[in-house]
């Protein structure tokens, strides 16, 4: 079993994935017909990046299921 | 046929009121603390709790939903609780939030003290009121907020009785039991002890089921009490505008003590009393009385309407005589005097609500009485046939006079009696529904439910039975084909009944905003049938819904259970060939338990079905990575796994959904798939598993 866990920052996919499917790991057990090349590692920096943007992303489904909710009452 | 008693109505109004228990102070402080928001102060009110929170975040940015999460560890508004209001800095001034959801509405406040202006831009129903301090604010909040409650309540019974927050008040200064009220031997009458002690009552009856809290505090013991009367004290003046005593039917609260709360739901229709200490010396806190509609009153009057069709209203008026009857002495029971005198009495129950106006005249003084009974006097005869008596639950009126002209509204479900001078040359008894609703029937549409106020359970109740809430229980009502919103945002919807599900085709949001729900019985759902949305946003508290959608496969389910935060258990659901969980789970922070659903073949939206279900602990899935999906993201379920009391079988569900119950895409040499977990659950698992699950295919993350 292969166990991946980064130096300093997060593990990763190492490919374009959509924002809400990117996995962020500190430890990652891989399959056993997956591979390391597979994945990254990325920085703290980087890593907060990306909670930013889902966080963005976060608050405007909220707002959105709020709406919904709005809409149905 | 079951018919309503005064016990089962008392209680179910007790278990409707209890859907609507209001947070304390102490518990929004403990909550407060618990959250290191040290510096909120609060100001409670019996209709709602005000946190006024310091140093927290400001509005307009995604930092708004820590508040949110602050006040009911969710993110979502649509799960605060009723009665509520909210104070939250906001971009440097304060914003007053009322939320309300059982009333539909919510209010925004926004004040900035420093600037005096409203700098608050967002108002997501552009029903904000405004206010420059703090105290305007809650002034404004608090009439606002009451005259939501107080609307709902004039939908029950005449406006009158609410004005400003508060029971319509008469006032008087007065001494009691004297006079008139002596007249009712063995009437409890209440007595003022002295020019101290104030009276005061509604203008208007109070419907049953209305919660009242009345309070009073004072420095020493005083005696407070409260009282209901079937007539208004108004008809207990004198010619000369002095008040003689009134008649208290049923006690409520009567104490001694320095201070009062007494707290309690009207046990039937009728005139709120109160007798309290005014001597500002030993007052404290002031007497105060507030009446709440629970929705109890509402509920009981649909039950009532719907058991009288209108097509039998006219045959109400039957009436019956036994002259000569002299009843016993029971303080309970109303006597005829003499062979001049008969009673006569009603053939069938008149309905709670309705209007009953009384004129008559002689040459002389003649006693007119009325009262009302819950058993007819029918039932009274001996085995010869000689009246022997009969029970008057509600003596209502009893004068000698010249004339007499006088109405009621009947207090409760029952015969109506009354006894008069047989020789009277003008007498009458006009029957009346006001609103012209009263007899309406509403079991022209299926939605129409009823309850069952024996069982508490309801059901449908079908047109065309006799007087009384006849229920048909054995799953007479069918929902058939297209459902759509068939109950959606029904806040009056407390237990859903049995239904034959068979030929349901389409239940989308077909319980979607039934904030009040309280029981969901078994549903079995039909082969296929689409439940989007089915139990959107059921929001709320208590929260205790257990739902189990039985045993077939159903056709589709996004938002099937999202923000339907009343929802704590999951039994059986089958999803095996949806695509889409779109939102499936979405925003339950107290959903605790899925006994089990199938992943198959979810392929769509995969990564929006869980989201801030924090709670759940016991979650089984079936077919996991069986479908083309390469990535679960199941971060959302940080208790996954770990067991508790409530929950003992946490792990092994975790165990399971992971390992036995999985998919080997490994031998189906399908490509990797990723599974990301909590840390808390990821912690959960031994090397040997792990390998287990990663020797399957899946990359754990």
């Amino acid at each position: 079993m292969i166990i991946l866990e980064p130096k300093e920052g997060w593990i990763t996919q190492n490919r374009e994935v959509p924002l809400e499917e990117r996995v962020f790991s500190k430890k990652v057990y891989l399959a056993i017909n997956d591979s390391e090349d597979n994945w990254t590692e990325i920085t703290e920096e980087q890593y907060q990046e990306y909670q930013k943007q889902l966080e963005d992303e976060d608050t405007k489904q909220e707002r959105d299921i709020y709406n919904e909710g709005e809409g149905q009452a | 046929m079951a018919y309503a008693n005064k016990t089962d109505l008392q209680d179910l109004a007790t278990g409707i009121r209890d859907r609507l228990l209001i947070k304390d102070k102490t518990e929004a402080l403990a909550l407060a603390q618990s959250k290191n928001y040290p510096n909120c102060i609060y100001y409670t009110s019996d209709t709602h709790c005000i946190v006024v929170a310091g140093n927290i975040y400001g509005r307009g940015d995604s930092a708004d939903m820590s508040f949110f999460s602050f006040v009911e560890n969710t993110s979502g508004q649509n799960n605060w609780d009723p009665h509520r209001v909210y104070l939250v800095p906001a971009n440097g001034g304060l914003a007053v939030w009322v939320y309300t959801n059982i009333w539909e509405s919510h209010y925004v406040v926004n004040f900035n003290p420093a600037t005096a202006a409203s700098e608050i831009s967002y108002d997501p129903t552009s029903s904000g009121i405004e206010a420059t301090d703090v105290q305007t604010a809650i002034d404004k909040v608090e009439k606002e907020i009451g005259e939501q409650v107080m609307g709902l309540a004039r939908e029950a019974f005449p406006q009158e009785a609410f004005t400003s927050g508060y029971v319509g008040f008469n006032q008087q200064t007065m001494y009691l039991g004297t006079g008139y009220a002596d007249a009712y031997a063995g009437l409890t009458v209440s007595t003022a002890d002295s020019s101290s002690y104030r009276v005061m009552w509604g203008s208007r009856p109070v419907p049953q089921g209305t919660l009242v809290v009345a309070t009073a505090e004072y420095s020493v013991s005083q005696l407070m009490r409260v009282a209901v009367a079937s007539a208004s004290p108004v008809r207990y003046y004198a010619d000369n505008g002095t008040m003689k005593g009134f008649q208290c039917d049923r006690w409520v609260y009567h104490k001694t003590q320095p201070s009062h709360r007494a707290e309690f739901l009207m046990p039937c229709d009728g005139y709120l009393l109160f007798s309290y200490y005014t001597a500002a010396s030993n007052l404290v806190t002031p007497f105060s009385a507030v009446c709440y509609d629970t929705g109890a009153a509402r509920l009981l009057t649909d039950t009532v309407r719907k058991a009288l069709p209108a097509a039998e209203a006219p045959s109400i008026y039957g009436q019956g005589s036994q002259a000569q009857t002299q009843i016993s002495t029971d303080c309970s029971t109303i006597e005829a005097n003499s062979n001049s005198y008969t009673l006569w009495w009603t053939r069938k129950p008149v309905p709670r609500g309705t209007v009953l106006e009384i004129s008559g005249s002689h040459g002389s003084a003649i006693a007119v009485r009325l009262c009302v009974a819950e058993a007819s006097p029918q039932e009274y005869y001996d085995a010869n046939g000689t009246m022997i008596g009969f029970k008057a639950d509600w003596p209502v009126y009893r004068l000698s006079s010249l004339s007499h002209s006088f109405s009621f509204v009947m207090p409760q479900d029952g015969y109506l009696l009354w006894s008069r001078y047989v020789y009277m040359s003008q007498f009458s008894l006009l029957f009346r529904d006001p609103s012209n609703t009263l007899l309406a029937s509403r079991m022209a549409s299926e939605a129409g439910l009823g309850y069952d106020l024996h069982e508490h359970v309801a059901h449908i109740v079908q047109a065309g039975f006799a007087y009384g809430c006849k229920i048909y229980r054995d799953n007479l009502f069918k929902l058939s084909g297209d459902c759509t919103g068939k109950f959606q945002n029904d806040k009056s919807l407390v237990y859903l009944p049995k239904f034959d599900m068979s030929q349901a085709t389409n239940c989308a949001s077909l319980l979607s905003g039934c904030t009040a729900l309280l029981a969901v019985p078994p549903l079995s759902m039909a082969e296929g049938a689409v439940c989007d949305s089915m139990f959107y946003n059921c929001s709320g508290t208590p929260r205790q819904l257990v739902i189990d959608l039985g045993p077939n496969e159903l056709g589709s389910v996004s938002n099937l259970f999202a923000s339907a935060t009343r929802v704590i258990r999951i039994e059986r659901l089958h999803t095996k060939s949806i695509t889409n969980v779109y939102r499936l789970f979405y925003n339950n922070a107290y959903l605790t338990h899925i006994s089990g659903f199938d992943l198959d073949s979810a392929v769509t939206n995969i990564n929006t079905m869980f989201y801030a279900n924090t709670a759940l602990r016991h979650c089984v899935m079936h077919g996991l990575g069986k479908s083309a999906a390469t990535a679960y993201n199941f971060s959302a379920l940080t208790a996954w796994g770990v067991a508790s009391d409530a929950e003992p079988d946490a792990r092994q569900s975790l165990i399971d959904s992971l390992i036995n119950y999985s998919y080997n895409r490994k031998e189906a040499e399908m490509p990797t798939c990723t599974i990301t977990l909590s840390t808390n659950t990821k912690n959960l698992l031994t090397d040997e598993e792990i390998q287990q699950i990663t020797d399957k295919g899946f990359t754990i993350a």
